[in-house]
């Protein structure tokens, strides 16, 4: 195998950063923790790396789509016009009108994105009401004490829950501070110690799924 | 490998509308999950696929416990991977895990009864 497909680099280059994150907690060591700042800012540079190559996949995909006149192909037609649209919008030429900050680039965000993220954030009502009616059927003692204490909760933020019983406010409280926060910390501290684990098999070079399986 | 959206929901109704086209088989959606959780969880319920959810964000977690064939909370999804290898070394580091677990469930209890002893020199212990 080439030395550059070999699967030890990327393991010691993932010890050797996840070394620089670690010891600053530690250990006071200024350039240290300086090298650690540096290579979290390398982060963001690599993650635009990454969001490049989506664009470009993204590109390929819907390109061929079109190209090919496949099935809904006008929409691959759409989100190309769009892409490309937004993305020359965003390119930097003051003189032009166009870039970051620019009316027109601040008018398609505020006018197009921004209700577009509003309209599906909103649908999760009707999600959670689909959800909702699937795991509030009482089969079980489990999804019993589910549809009891939803319903409690559910009775106590409508108003005319709280105006036939206002101990309904009490309950909702008791239940979000006792079980609730409860499960909750028991949820966090088993997901903290699961995340130490895991960054310890990593740091160890056992966790390899990252690698694709990374045999 | 597709790349769908840098942003949350530009994701999902991408992700969504790919699953209800193409009738997917599985769903397996392990990590990080905000709002999007449900509405990805709800469409592949809707479709009948097998559904896997897995996150550590606590309040993600009903959703898929709702919605989907199997889920994994919390911590489950940082085993998986060597639950599922039955890597020896893998395996050991599950057992240091529980261990982890057990001392904090023993600081928590003595704590609880020193504190409500009124003494804080736990307290000023873990907190040097």
């Amino acid at each position: 195998m080439a030395w550059y497909r070999r699967v030890e680099i990327p393991i010691i280059l993932t010890i050797i950063f996840c070394l620089f994150q670690v010891v600053p907690y530690f250990f006071v060591v200024p350039a240290w923790e300086s090298a650690a700042k540096d290579f979290v800012d390398w982060d963001a540079v690599m993650e635009t790396f990454a969001l490049f190559i989506g664009f470009s996949t993204l590109l390929m995909l819907h390109g061929r789509i079109v190209s090919q006149r496949r099935r809904g192909w006008y929409w691959s037609a759409w989100v190309l016009i769009t892409m490309i649209g937004y993305t020359i919008v965003g390119i930097p030429i003051p003189a032009l009108g166009l870039g970051k900050g620019t009316p027109l680039f601040e008018a398609i965000r505020l006018y197009v994105l921004t209700p577009l993220s509003g309209a599906m954030y909103a649908s999760l009502g009707f999600w959670i009401a689909s959800a909702a009616y699937r795991a509030f059927r009482a089969r079980t003692l489990e999804a019993g004490i589910l549809l009891l204490s939803g319903t409690l909760v559910m009775l106590a933020n409508a108003p005319v829950g709280t105006a036939i019983w206002p101990t309904f406010t009490p309950i909702r409280k008791w239940i979000f501070d006792v079980p609730n926060m409860a499960t909750m910390r028991a949820v966090t501290i088993g997901a903290a110690l699961g995340a130490i684990s895991l960054g310890a098999r990593t740091l160890m070079g056992r966790e390899r799924g990252y690698l694709r399986g990374g045999e | 490998m597709r790349f769908l959206s840098s942003d949350q929901f530009g994701f999902s109704s991408n992700y969504m509308g790919w699953m209800w086209r193409e009738r997917a088989a599985a769903n397996i959606m392990i990590g990080a999950y905000w709002a999007e959780s449900l509405q990805l969880a709800e469409t592949g319920a809707r479709i009948g696929t097998v559904q896997v959810g897995g996150t550590a964000n606590t309040h993600q977690i009903p959703f898929f416990v709702a919605a989907c064939d199997y889920a994994l909370i919390g911590e489950e999804i940082f085993c998986a991977g060597a639950y599922l290898s039955k890597d020896t070394e893998m395996i050991g580091s599950l057992a240091g895990q529980d261990m982890g677990k057990l001392l904090s469930i023993v600081l928590i209890v003595l704590g609880v009864i020193l504190v409500t002893a009124g003494s804080d020199i736990l307290t000023k212990i873990l907190s040097w």
